[in-house]
């Protein structure tokens, strides 16, 4: 009897586990679209022979493929990463705070979350010195921009020095250095965001750092959403939606949005409007872990609240992560990774290569600013832009399949870098 | 006889629900407060649109005296726009429809249950002919009678509104004898009487059913023939409770499809008009009071689409449907400038507000769970709403038309007091009824 009830067990685990294993598939089939739009929607973004293809990254009205009014089909690939991370935001915390206890596992979503903005910031400093070469100077923010992503990059060495087996003692060490000195950068960063804000709100028209694009939203809306990781649901909901209304009424107001729209994405305080996104979606994700049906009726009303909205809020804004572009960008990616969800029912194949692309997003993201970036900076113009399409194409699905073949490696080797 | 038998079994079967409920485990008696709990729902949130209606009646009545509040209680574009085309005040009557279509079913199940399956049909469609035909005699009163009285000659009035003068009067009659037979001990007077009413307002509902094939049939006829100018019985006589009418008739044929069926009906009927609307077919539904017998298939979609979602409550698609269906015709009018409007009653208008009445109606039954069935205020509105649309049409007619008369322009506090005064009248009237659970239906 005792047997029987065993076997029952543990048919029910594995029931659970497949389950999970499922989800976890469609999170990463999701996670990896997006990152694969991010690549190759960009890459092709340079060759105009390629007709609507070259489009599908603009975010331009006038070049993009517009979708919705003021959306284009390429503003909603951020937001559904940040779904994505939404996804497992909650489950990795937890997994997290069960090995290493609550107080740790707080620090290190918090270096996580200032990582990413450091990253981001670590980039943008790569991007002024690539500047410089063609004339440009340095200003004190530069400077010390510099002065800080070299600490990470001494910080970096040394933790690849680790990484040799006889030195295993101080790898966790290493680890945290390196997360400290890319904080760093991400605190420094937030300094600057929050110097070009005042600077704005003084002058619209002043001259701004900028030190500020996608990767510096995503870890400024991991950094907001991190206080509500252990709260209820409804808690979630309800401190997204008075982040919301506050943002709103900053950004209806005067001529607020024409100022969120200087610095890339809304800037700093637009970072507020990406961290109630990020809420809004980890409310999504733990309705859709408990109740699929639920889930795709918030997302639909998300969606169609979103779109509502812009009759009152007017159009769907990604430059300053309008209210409209909020609701709408919650809603849509929901009901895009529903439709990956509904890839789970069926059967699973050993060739599923937008997994592999979800594995690793943050080499993916250095492979497309240091190999794609400098490819597209180097290359002659008949390569680019002035390229036939035939031999855009060809180029096309170079990159497509090298780029495959490098995440089924990593995948394969089980190699991955994580913040 | 059969009927008789029918009646007896019943009973018995009500008997012995009584004997099992005086039995029954609080886990049962908690299923049949639900299933009590699910007709409280509807009958709140059909007296909330009365509510609204009654008020917005009363706004609009005293003219220039609310003209700065507008936006809240006028149509169209006169309205406060809650979306391109539609107003703030444009989604109640939609809500109505939808509250019928909640019952509708259930209504036509009873009916059949009792007198079999063509007795049903029979007087569900005389039911909404009646409501027509009401509908066309209180216009035969503005129309007819209150022209006649500011001079007017009566031959000088349209063939059509002559004949709902006359009826108006002819209905009054009828009632008064339906009133009279309630005092006589006589069972077959009683129903004599009560079936002289039903089906005189039956017969003026297929005269409204005929003027208006005939008008839409002069429209057209007037866009495209140069030669012809069509006006044979007067202009349109459409208003509130002929579009009701028109809605429950249109929605008949498909009262026994299920569920999916009559979804399906409803959407391959909003797509072939919402083709017909896009490419210029607007014009038609656009120059009548709620799209008259073009906008009809819209209102009866709405009815339908009440009767879909009253049997998916319980079901985890009702939120499901509601979200989609609202997102789909939101898109539609926001990012695609679908022509919304109620007066013409296109269809992307009617999705919108059959979703958004889906929505409320869930809001509304999920009350239930906070256990305030003591709270009955709406319920008493819901429980006799023909009554109080009939005397809240009349006794605004008859203020509008003092005012008129007297160029009176009463002050704000005296118009809302007066609207108060009557609001209190009508809920003592409701409550009155409810409490006796009497309900004045056709």
């Amino acid at each position: 009897m005792e047997k029987i009830v065993q076997n029952i067990n543990v048919d029910l685990k594995n029931e659970e586990n497949a389950k999970i294993e499922g989800r976890i598939k469609s999170i990463d089939r999701f996670r990896g679209f997006c990152v694969f739009a991010m690549l190759i929607f960009q890459f092709l973004k340079n060759f105009p022979s390629l007709g609507f293809l070259s489009r599908l990254a603009s975010h331009s009205l006038e070049t993009g493929i517009v979708i919705l009014p003021g959306m284009t089909l390429a503003d909603i690939i951020a937001p559904s990463f940040i779904f994505a991370i939404g996804l497992t935001y909650v489950l990795a915390f937890t997994k997290y705070k069960k090995l290493h206890g609550r107080k740790m596992a707080y620090l290190r979503y918090a270096a996580r979350a200032l990582s990413i903005i450091g990253l981001g910031g670590f980039l943008a400093t790569c991007n002024t010195i690539l500047d410089s070469f063609s004339g440009a100077g340095f200003d004190g923010v530069d400077i010390t921009f510099i002065v800080f992503s070299s600490i990470f990059l001494a910080c970096l060495v040394f933790k690849l020095i680790t990484l040799i087996p006889k030195l295993k003692n101080i790898r966790g060490i290493s680890t945290w250095v390196l997360y400290a000195s890319l904080s760093l950068v991400g605190v420094l960063n937030l300094i600057v965001a929050g110097i070009d804000f005042f600077t704005l709100v003084g002058n619209i028209n002043a001259q701004v750092y900028g030190y500020w694009v996608t990767l510096q939203n995503i870890g400024m809306a991991c950094l907001i959403a991190l206080p509500l990781v252990e709260c209820k649901n409804w808690i979630r909901l309800i401190v997204a939606g008075g982040i919301f209304v506050l943002y709103t009424i900053f950004h209806q107001l005067g001529n607020n949005q024409a100022l969120l729209d200087v610095v890339v994405h809304g800037g700093f305080l637009g970072g507020f409007g990406w961290g109630a996104m990020l809420i809004f979606d980890i409310f999504l994700a733990d309705t859709f872990i408990k109740n699929k049906a639920l889930f795709l009726s918030f997302t639909a009303l998300f969606f169609a609240v979103g779109v509502w909205s812009t009759f009152f809020f007017g159009n769907i804004n990604l430059g300053s992560c309008s209210p409209a572009f909020i609701l709408t960008s919650v809603g849509l990616s929901g009901l895009l990774f529903y439709l990956f969800h509904l890839t789970d029912k069926l059967p699973h194949f050993k060739f599923d290569p937008l997994i592999w692309w979800g594995k690793n997003p943050i080499i993916m993201f250095l492979v497309e600013f240091f190999v794609i970036g400098v490819f597209t900076e180097l290359a002659p113009a008949s390569m680019l832009g002035n390229a036939p399409w035939y031999i855009a194409a060809i180029e096309g699905v170079i990159a497509v399949v090298a780029l495959t073949a490098f995440c089924y490696l990593l995948n394969r080797k089980k190699k991955s870098i994580s913040l | 006889m059969k009927q008789k038998e029918n009646t007896t079994k019943e009973e018995i079967i009500q008997e012995s629900t009584i004997t099992e409920k005086k039995k029954m485990p609080k886990e049962n008696r908690a299923v049949t407060q639900e299933k009590s709990s699910r007709i409280l729902s509807i009958d709140r949130f059909r007296g909330l649109c009365m509510f609204v209606m009654v008020i917005s009646f009363f706004l609009g009545a005293f003219g220039e005296t609310f003209l700065g509040w507008g936006p809240i209680f006028e149509h169209g574009a006169n309205g406060f726009q809650i979306l391109p085309g539609v107003a703030f005040a444009d989604i109640f009557a939609p809500m109505f429809i939808f509250v019928i279509g909640l019952t509708y079913v259930k209504s036509f199940k009873s009916r059949e249950a009792k007198y079999g399956t063509k007795r049903a049909y029979f007087q569900i469609a005389t039911r909404y002919l009646g409501l027509m035909g009401i509908g066309a005699l209180l216009n035969g009163f503005e129309d007819g009678w209150l022209d006649v009285f500011q001079g007017k000659a009566f031959a000088g009035l349209d063939t059509n509104i002559k004949i709902f003068a006359v009826g108006f009067f002819i209905a009054i009659a009828l009632v008064l004898l339906v009133v009279i037979s309630r005092f006589v001990k006589n069972d077959k007077f009683k129903t004599v009487a009560s079936c002289m009413l039903r089906y005189f307002l039956a017969l003026m509902g297929l005269f409204v059913l005929y003027f208006i094939i005939v008008s839409t049939g002069e429209q057209v006829g007037n866009r495209f023939d140069g030669s012809f100018t069509g006006n044979r019985y007067g202009g349109w006589i459409w208003d509130t409770l002929q579009n009701i009418g028109l809605a429950g008739l249109l929605a008949l044929p498909f009262v026994k499809f299920n569920k999916w069926g009559k979804f399906t009906m409803v959407a391959i009927a909003f797509t072939a008009m919402t083709i017909f609307v896009q490419n210029g077919g607007f014009f038609l539904a656009q120059t009548i009071l709620e799209g008259g017998l073009l906008g009809g298939i819209s209102w009866a979609g709405i009815l339908l689409l009440g009767c879909v979602f009253i049997e998916i409550k319980d079901d985890k698609k009702y939120w499901v449907i509601a979200a989609l269906m609202l997102l789909i015709s939101i898109i539609l009018i926001v990012a695609f400038g679908f022509t919304a409007a109620k007066r013409g009653a296109t269809p992307v208008y009617a999705l919108f507000c059959a979703s958004i009445s889906a929505i409320i109606f869930a809001g509304i039954d999920a009350l239930n769970r906070f256990q305030i069935p003591k709270f009955a205020f709406f319920s008493w509105w819901g429980g006799s709403a023909l009554l109080t649309y009939t005397v809240n049409y009349l006794v605004c007619l008859v203020l509008g038309i003092i005012l008129e008369v007297t160029s009176a322009v009463l002050p704000i506090w005296a118009a809302l007091l007066i609207t108060v005064a009557f609001l209190v009248l009508y809920t003592v009237m409701n409550w009155l009824l409810y409490r006796k659970e009497k309900h004045i239906r056709l």
